[in-house]
């Protein structure tokens, strides 16, 4: 097995559609880490997955996945990676004990004990056919497939989407588990920033087609702040420290790139930490001069 | 191994209701044309030397029948790439380990397991009217079930390589239509082309083929159309392959 310090290397990719641009992305996701890629709906999330998957041809750049070239040496690295969408791919018809069949042959070093575990675990029926299985019973099952065949790199695009809090919390324990040994990694691209804010090491946030932050999630937490303020106050703070600004009929909020800087600058204003919800919704806005 | 038959397997979970009852139905038209030949056995053989000639002519014409059937049944469209695009397996098989050529090789792998099912089901028919009443029919079964499952073998590549370019459940009605009209173009130029035979009368291959059907029992032809459906074989693994190939854009 070959040695590697980042799980994912993106480097300039761009892939072009007719009316959106993936447009010169880069980002790492190092070894042991767990990536939330966080953007709204249409930011890119998707492109970038199906790009590193090789569903789609890139226009240009280079991606790397376990230290290696994701087209070059796609049939080696798809046996040490697991992928997870949004909605389950497997046939209606089948049950749990087909699908244990059929990725059996599939991945040589699949698991019908750590998979049969996760089955039990999750309380999910071996006979019953999994097209009268609910969203969240689909979830769990495509998760116990990802996982049982020891994969060193998890990648998910918006997986926990459209599931209740119990099973979404469920489903992040799990997770957890998986990163402990510190050599598998996981992607996982998700709106949902409440769930990467407990249990992402770092983030990055794409959106239309480019990426506007990436980085560990504490420093880009601890980093920004929201400056609250009246409207009128807005003048006086630097355009180079503002992310973008709100306002409301009480006054002004801005987001500041620095928190602790702007601590310094601006004594007589409050700043508050800033959430990755907010962090994504004011640089979403980074182009308005005021959004409200 | 272990990899195509997990591969196999998962076609055959999905196409099994299909092709069970195909089977049934195939098992339900042989027994109906075997059963007058098992009832009448004693009598057929008491005829005169040249009634058994007419009926040994009409049990081959029934071989030939049920062969292309049978091809018919085996080559056919078994409905898994539909299922898979509008599933999402389609999608979701880059991202597992199986490469294009092993994806194409397993495909072919179930197609030929079918033909050689069907083909013996087809050849017990021969066989047991051969022992009852004799003759040569053995050949021009196989040459009809080889030329059969090779034609529906062509219709299938042509369905299968427009619908597979479909990525999702949404394209695939549109793809469904084109790969369909492919198909049904196919056959009308089939059944319908005319050609400039002799004295310049017009016939329609599907006449041809019936005169053709005479040499049938000879070693050539049966080497030829055996030659026919390993290249008809060839081209539904090369098209499958470039069509697993080929990514979304």
């Amino acid at each position: 097995m070959n040695e590697y310090e980042n799980a994912i290397g993106i480097k300039g990719v761009t892939k072009r559609y007719d009316g959106f641009t993936l447009d010169n992305i880069s980002f790492d996701v190092p070894k042991g880490c767990i990536m939330g890629f966080i953007g709204q709906n249409g930011a890119g999330k998707t492109t970038t997955i199906r790009s590193l998957l090789h569903i789609t041809n890139i226009n240009s750049g280079e991606i790397s996945l376990l230290g290696m070239d994701h087209v070059k040496d796609e049939a080696e690295l798809k046996k040490r990676i697991a992928v997870v969408f949004d909605e389950l791919p497997f046939h209606d018809m089948f049950n749990v004990k087909d699908m244990a069949k059929i990725f059996r042959g599939l991945y040589p070093d699949w698991n019908d004990e750590t998979y049969m575990k996760y089955i039990d675990r999750f309380q999910l029926p071996k006979k019953k056919k999994i097209g009268q299985f609910s969203k969240g019973m689909k979830m769990k099952l495509q998760i116990a497939c990802a996982l049982s065949h020891n994969a060193e790199l998890l990648v998910m695009d918006e997986a926990t989407t459209g599931l209740d809090p119990v099973v979404r919390d469920e489903i992040l324990h799990i997770f957890m588990e998986y990163l402990s040994d510190g050599e598998h990694s996981i992607l996982m691209s998700s709106h949902i920033t409440s769930d990467l804010e407990k249990i992402a090491d770092m983030v990055t946030f794409i959106d239309k087609g480019r990426i506007l932050l990436t980085g560990y999630k504490d420093e880009i937490l601890e980093s920004h702040g929201i400056l609250r303020c009246a409207k009128d106050y807005i003048q006086n703070v630097d355009p180079e420290d503002i992310v973008s600004v709100r306002t409301n009929n009480f006054g002004a909020e801005i987001m500041v790139n620095d928190r602790e800087s702007a601590k310094m600058k601006y004594r007589d204003t409050v700043i508050d930490p800033a959430s990755l919800d907010d962090i994504m919704l004011y640089y979403v806005h980074r182009d308005a001069k005021e959004w409200s | 191994m272990k990899l195509y038959r997990s591969l196999v397997y998962r076609e055959w979970r999905l196409s099994r209701g299909h092709y069970i009852l195909m089977t049934i139905l195939f098992l339900l038209t042989e027994t109906v044309f075997i059963l007058p030949v098992l009832v009448e056995k004693q009598s057929i053989l008491d005829e005169p030397s040249e009634d058994i000639k007419t009926i040994k002519l009409s049990i081959a014409v029934i071989a030939l029948f049920l062969a292309a059937i049978g091809g018919f049944i085996a080559g056919m469209n078994n409905r898994v790439h539909k299922a898979d695009i509008a599933s999402g397996w389609k999608r979701y098989s880059y991202a597992l380990p199986p490469t294009a050529k092993q994806r194409a090789a397993s495909d072919l792998m179930m197609k030929l397991l079918m033909m050689a099912f069907f083909a013996a089901l087809v050849l017990i028919y021969a066989a047991a009217s051969k022992a009852i009443i004799g003759g040569k029919i053995i050949g021009s079964t196989i040459s009809a079930y080889l030329i059969i499952s090779s034609i529906a073998l062509v219709f299938d590549t042509i369905y299968c390589g427009i619908l597979l370019m479909a990525n999702s459940k949404n394209e695939l009605k549109k793809y469904g239509i084109i790969a369909s009209a492919a198909g049904v173009a196919l056959f009308f130029i089939l059944t319908h082309f005319p050609i400039k035979i002799g004295s310049g009368k017009k016939i329609s291959i599907a006449d041809r083929l019936f005169n053709i059907i005479d040499t049938m029992n000879k070693g050539y032809f049966i080497m030829i159309t055996s030659a026919v459906f390993v290249l008809v074989c060839a081209l539904y693994y090369i098209v499958m392959w470039r069509s697993y190939e080929r990514r979304e854009a």
